[in-house]
C-alpha cells in the first residue's frame, strides 16, 4: 500500500515535469547576455527577459510576465516533439561570439543546428502572445517616463534619465537598469 | 600494447606531410618546407600568406584572409567582405562598406605589433578581392537595423569600435568583456577577462578614446555666449570631461545614483576645488566615491550643480578596480569632452587632427581630440593574428582563450593574468 502511495506520488511529479517546459533564448553581447525564458506549464505560463533584443516590434520592457496557459497549448505541443529532437542531436552547438542560440530542457541549439529555425517558429509564436508585465519596468517609447510594476500593480512612474542610464547619452542605443536588464532603443 | 600499437599507428596516419597541411590549414603551400614543430615561421618580407577560414580552439570561427608584409615592419591584411542587405537594414551594403572602410583606416596607427611593426586592415569588396593572387572566400555579414551585432551580422548603427572589435573576431580574437548576466550556466562564466580596458573588452570607449576625430555638436546662442565669454573658467568648465565621459553606463547604472541636485546655483568664483573643471571629486572612501557634475547654465554664466553617489558591493573586485580608474582619472582630469555640452552631436574619425582644440563654425561647435594613441594590440593579440591557428607563437593567447565560450566545468585559470594571457609586460 505504502508503495503504491510512493508511485502515485512519483508518478504525479514525472506527469507534472513532463508538461512543464523550460525553453530559453539567450544572446551574449558586450552590453550583457541577453535572455528570453520561458517556462510553460499547465496552470499558468511564464516569461521572464531581461531584454528587449528578440522583441520584433518596438517595446521597451523587461521583467517578469505571464499568460494563462490555455493561450500557449499550442507552443507547448510543437516543445514538447521538439524535446526528444533536440535530446537526439548528436553534438551540442558551438556558439559563435555574440550570436543568438536557443536551449531548449537545457540543451544548446546554435543556428548551426538543423533545428534552430524550428525552434525560432515556436519563440517567434510565444512571442507574439499579449504577454502581461507582472513585475519589472516600462519605459515609454519617448524615453521620458520610467515605471516600475509589481504583482501586475504600477508602484512608480517617475520621469526617466536617459542620460543617466543610457549609452551615448545624446543617441542612445541602450539603456540599462541593474534590476531588470537592458532595454535597446531604436 | 594493443593501444599502444595504435597510438603509434594513428601517430604514423597523422604525421604524414598531406595529414598535416589538413590539420594546419593557416600555413601556406609554398611554406610547407618550412613548417616544423607546430609553429608556423615569421612571413618574410615581400610575402603572403592564405590564412583559410578555420575554428579556433576558443570557438572563434576565424575567416578567409590574406597576410602581407610589405616591408619590414609593414603588414597588411586584406579581408573579402560581402555585406547583404538584410530584412531591416537601413543602410545599403555600399554605406556599410564605406563605414568599415574608414573605421578600419582610422584604426590603422593604433594597430602595432610589439616591436613596433604597422598594421592595416583591409576590408575588400568581392569585385576588389578579385585582384588578389588567389580568390578569397568572401565572409558573408548580413546587415540589420538596430544596436544588436555579431561577427556575421551587423547593425546600421554600429560605432567603429565595434566595427574594429567584429573585424578581429573574424581574424581569431576572443571577446574579453565580463558576461554579467548569470542564466542558467549559459553566461561564458569560465572566460578570462583581463583587468584592462581592451579592444575586445571595451570597444567603443577604447576606441573611441585612442583614435584621432572630431565631435561636431550643434552651437546655439546660447552655447556661442558661453564660448566667447571672458570667464575662462566658465569655459573650461563647458568643455572639459564631464561625468558621462568618465563613468560609462554600466558602472553608473549599476553602481552609482542618479546625480541629485544641488538645490542653489552656484557662479565660478563660489567653487571650493576644481574650478575649471564640469566633474570634481568630492570625497571617497574603500568601497565609495562621491562627485560633484556641473553644468554650465549660460544663461547668466552660473552652474548647475549635481551630486552623484556610487558604492562598490564588498568583495566585488571588477566594481572595485574600475572605481580606483575612475578616480585616477578624475585626479588628472585634463584636456576636452568626448561629448557634446548639451547639444545633438556626431563623432567623425578623421585622421587629421595633430592637436586637441575646439573651435565654432557657424553653428557648430567642432571640438578635436587627436586620441591617446594607444595601441589596440597587446603582444598576444598580434601573435594570435599573425601566427592565427599555428600553436606555438600564441600559445599563452589560445591557452586563455579556450575558456572564452564555455559556461560549465570551468578549467582552472590562474595562470591568466594579463601579463601571461596578453603579453603585458609590467
Amino acid at each position: 500500500m505504502r508503495n503504491l502511495f510512493i508511485l502515485i506520488l512519483a508518478t504525479c511529479f514525472i506527469v507534472k515535469d513532463a508538461s512543464a517546459i523550460t525553453f530559453i533564448k539567450l544572446r551574449p553581447g558586450v552590453e550583457g547576455i541577453s535572455k528570453v525564458e520561458y517556462r510553460l506549464d499547465k496552470k499558468i505560463s511564464l516569461l521572464e527577459k531581461n531584454s528587449n533584443f528578440f522583441d520584433t516590434k518596438i517595446n521597451y520592457e523587461i521583467g517578469k510576465f505571464s499568460i494563462p496557459s490555455s493561450r500557449t497549448e499550442g507552443p507547448i505541443k510543437s516543445l514538447n516533439s521538439l524535446v526528444l529532437k533536440v535530446a537526439d542531436l548528436k553534438s551540442e552547438s558551438i556558439i559563435k561570439p555574440h550570436e543568438s542560440y536557443f536551449v531548449l530542457e537545457g540543451k544548446k541549439v546554435g543556428e548551426d543546428s538543423p533545428l534552430y529555425k524550428t525552434l525560432g517558429k515556436v519563440f517567434n509564436e510565444l512571442q507574439n502572445l499579449p504577454w502581461k508585465l507582472e513585475e519589472g519596468i516600462s519605459l515609454s517609447l519617448d524615453l521620458k517616463s520610467r515605471t516600475l510594476l509589481k504583482e501586475g500593480k504600477v508602484i512608480i512612474k517617475e520621469n526617466f534619465n536617459k542620460k543617466f542610464f543610457c549609452s551615448n547619452s545624446e543617441r542612445p542605443n541602450y539603456c540599462l537598469d541593474k534590476n531588470y536588464g537592458i532595454i535597446y532603443v531604436e | 600494447m594493443w593501444s599502444k600499437f595504435l597510438f603509434l599507428f594513428v601517430f604514423s596516419i597523422v604525421n604524414t606531410d598531406s595529414s598535416r597541411a589538413s590539420l594546419l590549414q593557416c600555413v601556406p603551400e609554398e611554406l610547407f618546407a618550412d613548417f616544423d614543430n607546430n609553429e608556423c615561421k615569421e612571413l618574410e618580407v615581400g610575402k603572403s600568406r592564405r590564412v583559410k577560414g578555420h575554428q579556433a580552439s576558443s570557438g572563434i570561427s576565424v575567416k578567409d584572409h590574406y597576410i602581407q608584409r610589405t616591408e619590414k615592419d609593414k603588414y597588411q591584411i586584406f579581408l573579402n567582405i560581402n555585406f547583404v542587405q538584410g530584412k531591416t537594414g537601413k543602410t545599403n551594403s555600399s554605406e556599410m562598406m564605406n563605414k568599415v572602410k574608414t573605421c578600419l583606416e582610422a584604426a590603422t596607427p593604433n594597430l602595432r605589433g610589439p616591436n613596433g611593426e604597422t598594421l592595416q586592415l583591409n576590408a575588400l569588396t568581392p569585385d576588389e578581392a578579385k585582384s588578389l593572387p588567389k580568390k578569397l572566400e568572401p565572409v558573408k555579414i548580413g546587415i540589420e537595423s538596430g544596436t544588436r551585432a555579431n561577427a556575421e551580422m551587423y547593425t546600421d548603427e554600429l560605432n567603429c569600435g565595434e566595427v574594429l572589435h567584429e573585424v578581429l573576431h573574424l581574424l581569431g580574437l576572443c571577446d574579453e568583456y565580463k558576461e554579467t548576466t548569470p542564466v542558467n550556466g549559459n553566461t561564458y562564466a569560465c572566460r578570462v577577462v583581463p583587468e584592462i580596458s581592451t579592444i575586445m573588452k571595451n570597444p567603443s570607449m577604447v576606441y573611441s578614446r585612442a583614435t584621432p576625430k572630431e565631435i561636431i555638436c550643434k552651437c546655439d546662442d546660447a552655447c556661442k555666449k558661453v564660448l566667447n565669454s571672458k570667464n575662462e573658467n566658465l569655459k573650461n568648465i563647458y568643455l572639459s570631461p564631464s561625468f558621462y565621459d568618465l563613468v560609462d553606463v554600466e558602472f553608473r547604472s549599476k553602481y552609482c545614483e542618479p546625480p541629485k541636485l544641488i538645490i542653489g546655483m552656484a557662479e565660478v568664483k563660489d567653487l571650493a576645488i576644481g574650478v575649471d573643471r564640469s566633474v570634481v571629486l568630492v570625497s571617497s572612501d574603500a568601497n565609495s566615491f562621491l562627485i560633484e557634475s556641473r553644468e554650465v547654465s549660460p544663461i547668466n554664466e552660473s552652474l548647475y550643480r549635481s551630486n552623484v553617489s556610487c558604492r562598490c558591493p564588498e568583495g566585488d573586485e571588477l566594481c572595485l578596480s574600475s572605481k580606483k580608474l575612475i578616480e585616477s582619472k578624475l585626479v588628472s582630469l585634463e584636456g576636452l569632452r568626448s561629448s557634446c555640452p548639451a547639444y545633438l552631436g556626431v563623432e567623425n574619425y578623421t585622421s587629421k587632427v595633430e592637436k586637441d582644440g575646439y573651435r565654432l563654425e557657424g553653428d557648430s561647435l567642432i571640438i578635436s581630440k587627436k586620441g591617446s594613441g594607444e595601441n589596440f594590440l597587446y603582444p598576444n593579440h598580434w601573435s594570435k593574428i599573425m601566427a592565427s591557428s599555428c600553436g606555438g607563437l600564441s600559445s599563452n593567447y589560445n591557452e586563455c582563450a579556450t575558456s572564452a565560450y564555455k559556461s560549465l566545468d570551468c578549467e582552472e585559470m590562474k595562470q591568466c593574468s594579463d601579463e601571461y594571457f596578453l603579453g603585458i609586460k609590467k
